[in-house]
């Protein structure tokens, strides 16, 4: 490639230089990309199939036009905003291929290979004040500034007319139970509280359910496996209803304690439309947000997310071979597990990590400064988390994996009235639920997973379980339910389990 | 010189957050006011924890409550014309046998 990126393969003329010799061949698909023919696959993530090409730059930045590309793969960090069939700021990880897709990149001049307006990366390097930009003493220079400022900044150019369709209805739907994500916490608590006698709605915003499990990082965990397989099924049986591809985007109060859910059902799909919910009680198991780890040009294409880049591997596509996955002050179980299954394909890894490892193998006790390469990673230079004197080290590198705790999606909580509390141990602002019944401090609002700052995937499943129970006891008492909750409540806490 | 970015949909870096806060800016949502951050693309699911770290260091001993700005829907980004959408005055109604308002679910789609 000329990308100047370490191929895979070592053989030149393969298609999809990124993907991996066992990549499934799917249904094949050819895009077009900036007048460029590209094999895909149908229904595979658009950044998925760019990155299999070795396309990593989806993007410019708003104001200093760095490159930028795929981070969170998850459809939240918006760095892969591309124009798509005529519309304008789609993005290109929850958006499935379809043939004679046409895609090009928005914001730079004259490409985003080689974006001209990066000078005012190079010309301003300690940053650029906006509160002082266009302030001269001169009238005239002030209204240059801002007219060049204004030609430079923006998000992409309006969508072709004849692309807009007119939108279905907007429909409306009263049950017992909202759950909100389709993780293993949300999954375990539909299906608990389905069993229990109540009305479920599930909403997954992504096409498949799973959440973190869809990294295939826990597929040695049978409780968990056996979870995402049997869950859907349970809830239906029970006369729930589970929908994926349905993004829940706010919750608003109603009358007296009533409260309605706008959910965007087939998000993306030709038949998306709204749906008003309205339940009676609610679960958030919204989970959170990968974040980046924070240090110098962190934001090069190549630095993914931990869990963004074990979703990766799943497609069997891996753009570059040689890996340093970044802890912070918090062990999170995805770093080891994503760094045995990188292993498992023949990449190189160092684990690096601001907390002291009991693995000599992993660089514990360090930080990373600051990433190399100018378009894309090329290298990490790390220091020590604790002495700022002391020698720093490079690891050449051609992807960086940002294994921090996930930062929880609170917003609908906040929404829904309950509290959140500022908990950097647990990835930010968590939100506050009981740990026996996943209470949260709203009336009928309930919350358990990664949203509550969970450290793993086992402890949202039971935590899941007991929200699940929590909710069908909100509807009125029960001896044998409270009596489920106690066992899950042990469960949770890896103690006794009667 | 390289730059550390906290808020990748509107450029902001670290060093402006820091500054922001020496210069008084000692909370999350007049952070966000004063250097923009959290207010793009994304609105703050990549940032706003950042930042309640970064406040917490700088600030330490001052112990005032770090929250987060107010999160308004949408939680994420739609295309106008699905709210100007007619509406469907159907209620599709989805109740379990232990629910408030008892009665067989209906299912109906």
């Amino acid at each position: 490639m000329a990308n100047g990126w370490p191929s895979w393969h070592a053989s030149t003329g393969v298609d999809r230089p990124h993907e991996l010799p066992d990549a499934p061949p799917g249904e094949p698909a050819t895009i077009s990309f900036e007048g460029r023919a590209l094999s895909a696959k149908a229904g595979e993530p658009l950044a998925v199939a760019l990155l299999a090409h070795g396309i990593d730059i989806a993007s410019r930045s708003v104001k200093y036009h760095r490159p930028r590309g795929a981070f969170c793969l998850a459809g939240t960090c918006a760095q892969c905003w591309m124009r798509i069939d005529g519309i304008p700021n789609r993005a290109a990880c929850t958006t499935p291929v379809t043939s004679g897709m046409i895609v090009s990149r928005e914001n730079a001049f004259p490409s985003a290979e080689l974006d001209l307006f990066r000078a005012a990366d190079l010309m301003f390097p300690g940053g650029l004040d906006h509160h002082k930009l266009g302030t001269t003493p001169s009238r005239a220079v002030n209204m240059i500034i801002g007219g060049a400022t204004r030609q430079m900044a923006g998000l992409g150019a309006i969508a072709d007319d004849a692309q807009i369709a007119p939108s279905p209805s907007m429909r409306h739907l009263v049950c017992d139970l909202l759950v909100i994500g389709g993780g293993p916490a949300g999954l375990a608590a539909a299906e608990t509280a389905a069993k229990a006698g109540l009305g479920v709605l599930l909403v997954e915003k992504r096409r498949e359910l799973g959440g973190q499990l869809l990294g295939g990082l826990f597929d040695d965990d049978a409780e968990l496996s056996s979870l995402r397989a049997r869950a859907r099924g349970v809830i239906e049986s029970h006369g729930g209803q589970v929908w994926p591809h349905a993004v829940a985007l706010g919750i608003y109060p109603g009358e007296g304690r009533e409260r309605e859910v706008l959910v965007r059902r087939y998000f993306g799909l030709a038949e998306e439309h709204l749906v008003t919910v309205k339940p009676d009680a609610v679960i958030l198991a919204t989970g959170g947000y990968e974040q980046a780890a924070l240090f110098g040009d962190n934001d090069l294409p190549g630095h993914y997310g931990a869990r963004a880049l074990a979703r990766l591997l799943v497609r069997r596509v891996l753009p570059g071979n040689r890996v340093v996955i970044v802890e912070g002050v918090t062990p999170v179980e995805t770093a080891s597990r994503l760094a045995k299954k990188l292993v498992s394909v023949g990449a190189t890894v160092t684990r690096v990590s601001a907390y002291p490892h009991a693995d000599p193998a992993v660089l514990s006790g360090r930080v990373p400064r600051e990433a190399r390469g100018r378009a894309r990673v090329k290298g990490l230079e790390i220091g020590s988390a604790t002495d700022p004197t002391a020698k720093a080290q490079v690891l050449r590198c051609s992807l960086i994996a940002s294994a921090l705790p996930q930062a929880p999606a609170f917003e609908l909580a906040v929404q829904a009235g309950a509290s959140v509390e500022h908990r950097p141990d647990l990835g930010g602002f968590a939100v506050k639920a009981d740990p026996g019944s996943g209470r949260a401090s709203a009336h009928g609002v309930f919350a358990a997973g990664d949203v509550t700052g969970a450290t793993t995937a086992r402890r949202a499943m039971h935590d899941g379980v007991s929200a699940g129970l929590s909710a069908a006891l909100f509807f009125g008492p029960d001896a044998a339910l409270e009596e489920a909750r106690e066992r899950a409540f042990h469960a949770a806490l890896g103690g006794p389990v009667r | 010189m390289t730059k550390i970015i906290v808020c990748r949909c509107e450029d902001v870096l670290l060093s402006d957050l820091e500054d922001a806060i020496e210069g008084g800016n000692q909370d999350v949502e007049s952070l966000k006011r004063y250097t923009g951050f959290g207010t793009g693309v994304c609105q703050g699911k990549s940032c706003v924890a950042h930042v309640g770290a970064i406040l917490a260091a700088q600030l330490e001993s001052k112990a005032v409550p770090i929250m987060p700005f107010t999160p308004r829907p949408p939680v994420s980004p739609i295309p106008m014309r699905l709210l100007a959408a007619k509406d469907d005055t159907t209620v599709v109604s989805l109740r379990g046998p232990r629910g408030r308002h008892k009665g067989p679910a209906d299912g109906a789609k």
